[in-house]
């Protein structure tokens, strides 16, 4: 039952922020600002079923880079998110596979632990912190997809 | 002077026979990606379904069929409740033959007179195909992933042949014997373009030989990538439903 509710409150900031962040791009004329990296041959994420993903609900996370696997099957960001009682949830972001990434113009150095960001994803769908990740926006502005 | 004249007459019609012979063998060196792409749709969202089994999959023989389409019903139903089952790639296990032509990631042949060697980007695979030599009896191959290929040309068209494909190494999910026969005709059909005919035979499993082509594009600006699959975070339960770890190494 406290699972619950913490769950929902957790939705309630997800969907807050995701306004919130929205309302600043838009604010700011920013949403332009939406990546020019290009795909050249994205291969498909042949690894597995995306079915733990919740791809019904796309929230936005607000918090800092604790550790990035540049590794395979996927490249793995963690991010550490307030979550609103002086404590903090870590984040498991499952990106694309790191060739998959380099070719859109991501480098093993774009991400690094310490590094405010805002992570648009699809949240995992047994509850866990953790989600697979659509796009992250750096302090710079910059907003590069996952 | 005859005698000279038949030389030269000779020396010519040998190097006119030795182009004739070279310009016949095609080139299939190169990097290829699938063409038409199946795997579009994933460029869009990741929540794509996968493409649908080539040639609306393979026909088998009962019990098997029947056993295959509730393995598909239990797949959908396992996706649907958010807990996938798993595959051999989620497993991080390669994918074998033939499903690694089916190119998920782009595929580089190496093409030498000796041998035709495929190297899959997806999960650094490497498969051979020993050309011009005799088939080995089935016992004589050691049971693998990509079994063991032996090639010759007919024409224009390299004709392929595999067996000793492990029996746990399945395309589209479906069941097959250790005598499972693969053959794959390679065939340029312009410059850039190639297609592979692939045919299964195995009278055990199946009511009628699996045909399905698979057509690729040659793109010169791609170069493969390592692709070792060292982090795999999928946590698999008894029923074989993954999930993901979620806490850093």
């Amino acid at each position: 039952m406290i699972a619950a509710a913490a769950l929902a409150s957790r939705l309630e900031d997800f969907q807050e922020s995701a306004v919130s962040l929205f309302m600043k791009y838009r604010y700011l004329g920013l949403v332009s600002l939406v990546s020019a990296l290009v795909a050249l041959a994205c291969p498909v994420q042949a690894h597995h079923s995306f079915a733990m993903f919740d791809k019904n609900r796309h929230v936005t996370v607000k918090g800092t880079v604790s550790k990035v696997e540049w590794t395979n099957p996927h490249v793995y960001i963690f991010v550490n998110v307030p979550d609103g009682k002086g404590g903090k949830t870590q984040y498991a972001l499952e990106c694309n596979s790191p060739n998959v990434l380099m070719r859109t113009g991501w480098r093993a150095t774009t991400l690094k632990a310490g590094d405010a960001v805002s992570v648009a994803l699809y949240p995992l769908r047994n509850g866990q912190p953790g989600g697979l990740l659509d796009t992250v926006t750096l302090s710079d502005g910059r907003t590069i997809k996952g | 002077m005859s005698r000279h004249f038949g030389r030269l007459l000779l020396v010519t019609l040998s190097l006119l026979v030795g182009y004739a012979a070279s310009a016949a063998t095609p080139d299939f060196s190169g990097t290829w990606e699938r063409y038409p792409d199946p795997y579009a749709e994933f460029e869009k969202t990741p929540f794509a379904n996968d493409p649908p089994p080539p040639e609306g999959g393979p026909k088998l023989k009962e019990p098997y069929a029947s056993a295959f389409k509730k393995l598909q019903q239990r797949r959908e139903a396992a996706k649907k409740a958010g807990k996938p089952l798993a595959d051999a790639s989620t497993r991080c296990l390669p994918e074998g033959m033939p499903t690694i032509m089916a190119a998920v990631y782009p595929i580089e042949i190496v093409q030498t007179s000796k041998q035709i060697v495929v190297l899959a980007e997806f999960l650094t695979q490497t498969r051979r195909v020993y050309l011009n030599e005799k088939m080995p009896a089935l016992d004589d191959v050691s049971p693998g992933y990509n079994g063991y290929s032996v090639g010759h040309w007919q024409g224009d068209t390299l004709v392929v042949q595999t067996i000793g494909v492990r029996e746990d190494v399945q395309f589209v999910a479906a069941p097959h014997s250790l005598q499972m026969k693969i053959t794959e005709r390679w065939r340029l059909t312009a410059p850039d373009r190639l297609e592979d005919q692939i045919t299964i035979d195995d009278p055990a499993f199946l009511a009628k030989p699996y045909t399905f082509t698979f057509g690729y594009k040659r793109n010169p600006s791609y170069r493969i990538m390592e692709y070792i699959c060292d982090n795999n975070r999928n946590r698999f339960d008894a029923d074989g439903n993954v999930s993901l770890e979620v806490a850093p190494k």
